[in-house]
């Protein structure tokens, strides 16, 4: 067996003979999915929203038509329509929705500060027709204020599930990399476990081309156990069919390589494992917060989804699904396919030319 | 290039964090021999080899590793095929099997020595997990890494202190074997008498820099002292007057007072005068011996300096 194969074939044995990693890069995500969905999805008990028409008029009845779609779908919500003025808002409990009838203001979801837990469940669906635009903290903890209809009318249909798994997908995609990949990396070379390999006849881009491999494949057979898992108790909606399975498989690669790359390049010169845990918090949690995963992106500042959008977790996330539940060809989703192609040939480059072997 | 040696060190340092700084220059590396490493912890033996190795960053380097230059050498993957090295620390992925090592070590060499394999006893340790094996099963793979190729050149770290005596027994076999069938020369950093014995060379390190580099006979016979007298003084042990006479014997190399007991080196004249001292002193209990390794080991390390 040639040597790339049989440092892939240890390394990729090694792995499954890891039951913690193992937990954490198949199960745990399974996991997480299933306390976001029993939160966030819709099922846990009726949740009373409030809608107040502050005017009548064809935008009003537009609206509450569409959010009834969108919401609909959402088990357990209950509207409760009725005419409002905002004076009277203070005393209601729970969300209270305000459609003005003047279509130059926008329409306003609200959030008391004593309202009932149950009533934050509604929040991420609403958040997936509307963005966050503003907070008004004299008056209410939480002030949502809803963009333009035609944002909504998109997301009509769209359950949270749908929204969430494939953000899911990119963040554990990013996480295994960072704390599982990049962390190992560090630790082997924090241990002196790298000496060897700088004694060995072994370049170093045999090397990173058999843990780059093995790791993809991880992260591959992750993402469509994921995804079967996901669409078997979710049920995704997606049209699964072989083009979108090739679609699906060459996004996911592509994104498997990039998030790998970059771990790659993080663990090339870091010595110790307290500074690459360090840094890979500095750069997860930012970027999955700010990369429309779980939570929308609409409501953000201009400069943070700018920045937001150069870093790939987000256009991944977004093209996955476009190209499930839109249907969109590989045209439509290039600049994610040509921005994670360009992250991921940086970082490989970087990588062969910094990574070292050991810490002295 | 240099037939006679496989490592010449022109100049080498390296400095720490905490300001204390290592120097080692002018040391030749004999060919087709064993050179061993002695000296106290701390000393600087390990760094020695590990920079040698390319694995410690120096402020200073000029080193010859079999002809070329270090950076050569380690560029050159038919090089680094010539050299086979037992570090301190065996620190491999836990998660591997031993039957899995030596597939890659095949697969990195191409080539295997069935004799080391069984001399180490890797079949019985196969199927284990890294994280599975003792102390000295762990450091049985990491020598069947660095020796199953028969590499021409070979550095061990302390190859048998955690082998249990019929392991190491069959180590030191091993490794006259490789130098004398094989023509392989060898650097141990040793703190064991039984891996001294074997070696045709000793380097003492102390506080960084080398101290001496002899032939193990040179060593014993100009730097120490052929032979080895021991007293053990018991309540005598407060006379001064002891060591004043010690002092006065002829051929008296060195001696050393310790916990009761009083180490004299020297030529094997110093016999008689040695024997009258006990006699005046009425001493009971000492010995008269021919140095050995495990001398040499306790002078270059109690009695550093």
């Amino acid at each position: 067996m040639s040597l790339f194969l049989q440092l892939a074939a240890i390394d990729l044995k090694s792995y499954f003979r890891n039951s913690f990693a193992l937990f954490f890069t198949f199960l745990f995500p399974v996991l997480l999915l299933f306390l976001l969905m029993l939160a966030f999805g819709g099922d846990n008990g009726p949740t009373k929203i409030d809608v107040k028409v502050a005017g009548n008029g064809p935008r009003a009845e537009k609206y509450m038509e569409d959010m009834q779609n969108i919401l609909g779908h959402s088990q357990g919500i209950i509207f409760n329509i009725q005419t409002a003025t905002e004076t009277n808002m203070a005393n209601e409990k729970g969300v209270v929705v305000t459609i003005p009838a003047d279509a130059t203001q926008k329409v306003r979801i609200l959030v008391q500060k004593d309202a009932p837990l149950s009533s934050f469940n509604s929040i991420y669906p609403l958040m997936l027709v509307n963005s966050m635009q503003e907070i008004d903290y004299e008056k209410w903890d939480f002030v949502l204020n809803v963009v333009e209809d035609g944002e909504a009318e998109i997301m009509q249909g769209f359950k949270y599930g749908q929204y969430l798994i494939p953000g899911l997908i990119g963040m554990i995609l990013i996480s295994t990399s960072l704390f599982g990949f990049c962390t190992f990396l560090v630790e082997q070379r924090a241990k002196g476990a790298f000496k060897a390999y700088h004694l060995y006849p072994l370049q170093k881009w045999k090397f990173i081309a058999a843990f780059t491999s093995t790791r993809f494949l991880i992260l591959l057979a992750f993402s469509f156990v994921f995804l079967i898992v996901a669409d078997k108790v979710y049920g995704m909606d997606g049209v699964f069919n072989l083009a979108l399975i090739g679609k699906l498989t060459l996004l996911i690669s592509l994104g498997a390589l990039t998030f790998l790359s970059l771990a790659l390049l993080i663990s090339s010169r870091i010595m110790a494992v307290g500074m690459v845990t360090g840094i890979a918090n500095l750069l997860f949690y930012p970027a999955t917060f700010a990369s429309d995963l779980y939570i929308p992106q609409g409501g953000f500042p201009e400069i943070v989804k700018t920045i937001a959008n150069l870093f790939p977790l987000g256009p991944f996330a977004a093209a996955m699904r476009d190209i499930t539940y839109k249907g969109a060809a590989l045209s439509d989703i290039s600049y994610a396919l040509g921005l994670m192609s360009v992250w991921t040939i940086a970082c490989f480059g970087l990588t062969l030319v910094l990574f070292k072997w050991t810490k002295d | 290039m240099s037939q006679q040696h496989i490592i010449q060190v022109k100049q080498l340092a390296l400095s720490f964090e905490d300001g204390t700084a290592f120097s080692f220059d002018n040391i030749n590396i004999s060919r087709g021999k064993i050179t061993g490493i002695i000296g106290p912890n701390g000393s600087g033996k390990t760094t020695f080899v590990e920079a040698v190795l390319g694995l410690k960053n120096t402020s200073k380097a000029d080193i010859t590793i079999d002809g070329v230059t270090q950076k050569e050498f380690f560029s050159s993957m038919k090089n680094r095929k010539n050299l086979g090295s037992q570090l301190q620390v065996f620190a491999f992925s836990e998660m591997v099997k031993v039957s899995e090592m030596v597939s890659l070590h095949k697969a990195l060499y191409g080539t295997q020595s069935k004799r080391i394999y069984d001399d180490l006893a890797l079949a019985e340790i196969s199927s284990k997990r890294l994280d599975k094996l003792s102390g000295g099963q762990k450091q049985r793979v990491s020598l069947f890494m660095a020796l199953a190729h028969m590499p021409k050149l070979i550095t061990l770290d302390e190859p048998s202190s955690a082998l249990d005596k019929t392991m190491a027994e069959k180590l030191i076999a091993l490794l006259k074997y490789m130098v004398a069938e094989q023509g392989c020369s060898i650097i141990i950093v040793t703190h064991h008498p039984y891996e001294l014995d074997i070696c045709d060379e000793v380097m003492t390190i102390y506080a960084g820099t080398k101290a001496y580099h002899e032939t193990r006979d040179d060593f014993i016979n100009q730097i120490i002292g052929a032979y080895h007298a021991q007293i053990f003084t018991g309540d005598q042990n407060d006379d001064p007057t002891i060591e004043t006479a010690i002092d006065n014997i002829a051929h008296v190399k060195q001696h050393f007072r310790q916990n009761g007991q009083i180490d004299i080196f020297g030529s094997a004249e110093m016999e008689a005068d040695f024997l009258a001292l006990v006699k005046q002193y009425g001493l009971k209990s000492y010995s008269f011996a021919q140095t050995n390794s495990a001398d040499i080991l306790k002078i270059s390390t109690s009695y550093a300096g």
